[in-house]
């Protein structure tokens, strides 16, 4: 069990004792469950974007794997330094599209639909 | 500043590339985007954009964009780079038009990477990214 010493700013101090008050009284420790609880989930959080951010870029011709790299940078190298002419390239990700989205409110519905 | 209310609209300026065949819009200099958290894509171009950084190029893909009177419309894409000179950042992600588009939309697919704050009563925008 460490102790931190950490510097909030008003606004946020305020905030954090409201809710430990809220939360846990007047009893000991509430404070540090709170932070800790708190930092638990932002790690979470953090931790899912990262994941997010593991993503694989192919590239495919007539279905076969030309190249792969973890950037489009690192891919535009790949193919260039093995020759591969990109025209015709099919590009896609391990994360893959949603074939469904809602195109929002910037598009005028009066353009041709299906 | 990279990110500012145009009349109403909150905006960004960004670069838009295509790494594999080195192509950049604009050229020089940063292009205006629009933030729509309505648009659950990435990336919305005009097609003379997509067309100019070659992602016609490509064998694209196609998927469908539900509007907001519930009819949709067919776009289509493939993966590129925005570059936002303001975050020093750059994202990838699937980046797409439909016919009649004129402007760039930047949609919760870019979106999600960055902390935006809009305070309209003074008309200031701040953007950081999320790390």
């Amino acid at each position: 069990m460490g102790t931190i010493t950490i510097s909030l700013n008003d606004d946020v101090e305020k905030k954090l004792r409201s809710i430990v008050r809220r939360l846990y009284g007047s009893s000991k420790g509430g404070m540090s469950k709170v932070i800790e609880n708190a930092l638990t989930n932002y790690f979470a959080i953090l931790d899912k974007s990262a994941d997010y951010e593991k993503t694989v870029f192919k590239a495919l011709r007539e279905g076969n794997v030309v190249a792969e790299a973890s950037t489009l940078e690192e891919l535009a190298s790949i193919l260039k330094s093995r020759g591969i002419e990109p025209r015709g390239l099919r590009i896609v990700s391990t994360k893959p599209i949603k074939p469904v989205v809602r195109g929002g409110y910037r598009m005028r519905p009066t353009l041709s639909h299906t | 500043m990279n990110s500012y209310f145009l009349d109403d609209t909150p905006v960004l300026e960004i670069i838009i590339r295509n790494p594999v065949m080195n192509k950049s819009f604009p050229s020089e200099g940063t292009v205006i985007a629009v933030l729509d958290t309505g648009f659950e894509g990435f990336l919305l171009i005009p097609e003379t954009v997509f067309k100019g950084l070659s992602f016609d190029q490509f064998s694209t893909e196609q998927r469908q964009l539900v509007l907001a009177n519930a009819l949709s419309i067919q776009s289509v894409g493939t993966f590129g780079e925005v570059v936002i000179p303001s975050l020093k950042n750059q994202f990838s992600g699937f980046i797409e038009t439909v016919k009649g588009v004129e402007e760039i939309v930047i949609g919760t697919e870019l979106i999600k990477n960055m902390r935006i704050a809009l305070d309209y009563c003074t008309r200031r925008m701040e953007v950081t990214s999320c790390k």
